[in-house]
């Protein structure tokens, strides 16, 4: 008997811990997140409530202007007023509710209920179906909605289609284009349009960049009025777009998922677009007084076709390079002096950082992922002369050619002969298409002068000024031993010296052969 | 005969024919079941002989392991199992392991007798990435503190020996191994064997380089003195900082270890344990300390209550039976 009840104790206490811990060690369910939302926007103001009560309420809004529209017999442009509210020129601004304390929680929430239940009620009065009207919490904040999260992609007003408004308004930049006067007292005049001061929006209203002195004045005052990107696009773009479809006209989209498509233009479909004019030479020269070395010269206009945007080197104005960072550097530019700006290895918007995410690309990568970049300290007088030339014309380069009677068709290895069949290497194919790939390339084009440059890939580290005396280059058996060599640690023996030199390329090239270790060297059979 | 007896019976001679079978084991050849591998026991022998000659040694010795360079081959292993003389297959059907289908690789394996190293291999990107694993050699070892015999030494040339003459087979170090090492030859029960790497000490201390460092086809293995191949490690990654993270995996872990590691990817991702700065032994020292000195004060005043309380008891019963 008392055993029994001893048994019956230690099955409940050990249910008891098992329900304990599921509670404990089970994983929260992370939100589903809806890509293609279809018109509906998620409320739930983190940045004032925190994390609510009942989660969050997903909106329908298409659905409201529709019922809306239906009910009150306008049109869908007309009826924005309704919930939202409009400045003294006829501008709307995209809140809800109308005039409340968005700082204040309290308020917020009551001024949601109020609003949204006001409109509801009023319907049901007149017998028209309408939403939920009686204060029922999970009406609206449906248990679902807790586990959806609602995401709309970014939207990217690219080149193509600045070119469209741009065309449309007959170059009229004032439409969109605007600028903050800080000095200016009378702040209903501080925002104008001056011509030739056109940037991007993103200077200003982004406020998650960190700016310089001069910008974050502005930068601040556009935080105190709550105009991030968000909500400076939607009332610029969408009042434009609404005013013009009331006029009749032809408008652009004022629903959601027309603008945020998820879809974006690369470079190469932008290749045609014109760039905007804003007086930006088409080939300058890079000439600094009190600097040490020769002027460059800079072919302005085909960089504009290989961006996206100007702010991938433009970052923080759409001015010179120079008019910001100094020769020794100083507050205006971050006291990033202008050799930085230019030569930094790790700016996306510095020339030589950003020529070398491009050597990244799979065809360059196969050399130049053993080709250690060159620093402005350890530089040589060849290097820096490539750009450096303090000629205000670009140099003509001509593509590359293979002296066809000095290079070997194929190279055979026979240095494991006692275990492998020799390797036959295709030496000729080899450097037809790394000096095909350079030749498809504007920047290999201008970097690579020489074919030797491409010989350097696979014959590195070698004295250039001795070898262009002698015949051949060195080969690799020269530098690499065969065996142990302990007087150099750091350099590979000749078998490694193979290996890592083809696996790496290759595999770096994304070339699709060899895969096996036999493709290369076969087996001997014995 | 009844039930009870027959079981003791055939137990003893069970039993007989056990003890009988191993204690001439050694004459025997080659057993399926154990692989007799005296690769650490010479190791030993060796350490021995040479600390009668009192050769001085300035600084350990280290391996430097470039993950981004393994093509897995497999070669060391075969090299490996080549000089200690472990069961061993030709060196082919290593190589080929890389390209067959299935393959050694697919899951990731661990040391164990006859098999001092294994390569695994990882994904990252899509692109194989293959590790080496063995003994790591720490200059503060977790094995050696948890051996209650002292059958492991730390040599001065950064091997770390173990002694299959002393070891009674309880296996605290594999436990203790926060790298997973020590392998057991679980056959024998009487000749306890604990099989791990052992750096090569009998090579090295004859001046050539491990077997698994001379047989790398693509120097992903370099040997020499640790802080030579710190500063190498350091140059490289130096020189390539996009190429490699910024550790050298054993340059601190658990108190320094004499295999150091270089990658591309977080060791997280390449099953090697986050271990921080304090060397494993660290962790038990004080308490085993206060268990030495418990020993030590209270052995006394314990015993003498031990045979009190006998005393008593005794004097007791006697008393009960006098009644």
């Amino acid at each position: 008997m008392k055993r029994s009840i001893f048994i019956i104790i230690v099955f409940v206490l050990s249910g008891l811990i098992l329900v304990q811990a599921r509670n404990i060690y089970s994983v929260k369910e992370k939100p589903q997140t809806i890509k293609s939302p279809a018109n509906k926007i998620s409320i739930a103001h983190k940045e004032v409530f925190g994390s609510l009560e009942y989660g969050r309420v997903i909106f329908e809004h298409q659905k409201h202007i529709d019922s809306l529209s239906k009910v009150l017999k306008k049109s869908d442009s007309s009826i924005c007023s309704e919930c939202h509210s409009q400045n003294k020129y006829g501008d709307f601004i995209f809140d809800f509710p109308k005039d409340v304390d968005r700082k204040n929680p309290e308020s917020l929430k009551n001024a949601y209920h109020k609003e949204c239940l006001k409109c509801h009620q009023k319907l049901n009065i007149q017998k028209q179906k309408s939403g939920p009207t009686i204060l029922s919490c999970r009406d609206c904040h449906k248990k679902d909605y807790e586990k959806t999260e609602i995401k709309y992609s970014v939207f990217e007003f690219d080149f193509a289609l600045h070119d469209k408004h741009v065309k449309k308004h007959n170059k009229d930049c004032s439409l969109c284009h605007h600028i903050y006067d800080v000095e200016e007292k009378n702040k209903e005049l501080a925002l104008f349009y001056e011509k030739g001061t056109e940037q991007s929006c993103h200077y200003c209203h982004d406020l998650n960049q960190k700016r310089g002195p001069e910008l974050s004045k502005i930068v601040k005052i556009a935080k105190e009025r709550d105009l991030n990107m968000e909500r400076a696009c939607h009332t610029l773009c969408l009042n434009c777009h609404l005013s013009n479809k009331e006029q009749g006209k032809q408008a652009g989209p004022v629903v959601c998922s027309k603008c945020h498509t998820e879809k974006y233009k690369t470079v190469e479909d932008l290749k045609d677009i014109p760039r905007p004019e804003r007086e930006q030479p088409q080939k300058a020269f890079i000439n600094i007084e009190d600097a040490k070395m020769k002027g460059v010269a800079f072919d302005h206009s085909f960089h504009e076709k290989n961006n996206k945007t100007c702010r991938e080197c433009h970052h923080e104005t759409l001015r010179a390079c120079k008019d910001c960072h100094t020769v020794k550097g100083d507050e205006k530019g971050g006291f990033v002096n202008l050799l930085t700006a230019y030569h930094s290895l790790n700016s996306k918007n510095s020339c030589q950082g950003c020529h070398r995410t491009a050597m990244n690309k799979n065809d360059c990568y196969g050399c130049h992922y053993f080709i250690s970049p060159v620093t402005t300290e350890i530089a040589n007088k060849e290097v820096c002369k490539r750009c450096h030339t303090g000629k205000k014309e670009i140099e003509k380069v001509s593509l590359l050619t293979i002296p066809s009677e000095r290079v070997k068709k194929a190279v055979v290895i026979k240095h494991i002969e006692k275990e492998f069949e020799a390797t036959k290497m295709p030496h000729y194919k080899m450097i037809q298409k790394l000096t095909d790939v350079s030749n498809q390339s504007k920047l290999a084009t201008y970097f690579h002068r020489d074919i030797t440059t491409i010989c350097r890939g696979c014959h590195h580290k070698s004295k250039q000024d001795a070898e262009a005396k002698k015949d051949n280059p060195p080969i690799c058996v020269s530098c690499h031993s065969v065996s142990f060599d302990s007087n150099a640690l750091g350099r590979p023996r000749l078998e490694s010296a193979y290996h890592t030199m083809c696996i790496k390329c290759h595999e770096n090239m994304k070339l699709e052969k060899p895969k096996k270790c036999t493709e290369c060297h076969e087996r001997k059979k014995n | 005969m009844n039930r009870r007896e027959f079981f003791k019976r055939s137990l003893t001679i069970a039993g007989s024919l056990l003890i009988a079978r191993n204690s001439n084991a050694s004459d025997q050849p080659l057993s399926v079941y154990s692989t007799q591998n005296k690769a650490n026991k010479k190791n030993w022998e060796k350490f021995e002989e040479l600390k009668k000659t009192n050769s001085q040694i300035d600084e350990s010795y280290a391996v430097l392991v470039d993950i981004t360079k393994c093509i897995g081959c497999r070669r060391c292993e075969w090299a490996c199992n080549e000089w200690n003389k472990n069961p061993n297959r030709p060196v082919k059907e290593f190589e080929a392991s890389k390209d067959e289908k299935p393959s050694v690789f697919d899951r990731v394996r661990r040391t164990h007798a006859g098999e001092f190293t294994v390569v695994n291999r990882f994904h990252s990107k899509n692109k194989p990435v293959y590790v080496k694993k063995q003994c790591m050699h720490c200059a503060e070892a977790a094995c050696l503190n948890a051996c209650f015999v002292d059958a492991f030494k730390k040599t001065p040339q950064g091997a770390v020996l173990y002694n299959p003459s002393l070891c009674v087979g309880c296996r605290y170090c594999m436990i203790a191994c926060p790298f997973d090492i020590p392998a057991y030859e679980y056959y024998n029960a009487l000749t306890p064997q604990i099989t791990k790497c052992t750096m090569c000490f009998d090579r090295v201390t004859d001046g050539k380089v491990p077997a698994c460092v001379e047989s790398c086809t693509s120097d992903a293995l370099i040997f020499g003195k640790r802080s030579e191949m710190l500063k190498l490690a350091y140059n490289t990654i130096n020189k390539n900082p996009e190429r490699y993270i910024n550790h050298v995996y054993g340059e601190h872990e658990a108190g320094g270890t004499n295999w150091l590691y270089i990658s591309q990817i977080p060791f997280e991702k390449l099953g090697f344990p986050e271990l921080d700065k304090t060397p494993i032994p660290a962790h038990s020292k004080s308490f085993l300390f206060t268990v030495k000195v418990l020993e030590v004060v209270a052995a006394a005043p314990l015993v003498w209550g031990a045979y009190y309380m006998i005393s008593k008891n005794r004097s007791k019963k006697e008393g009960k039976k006098d009644e």
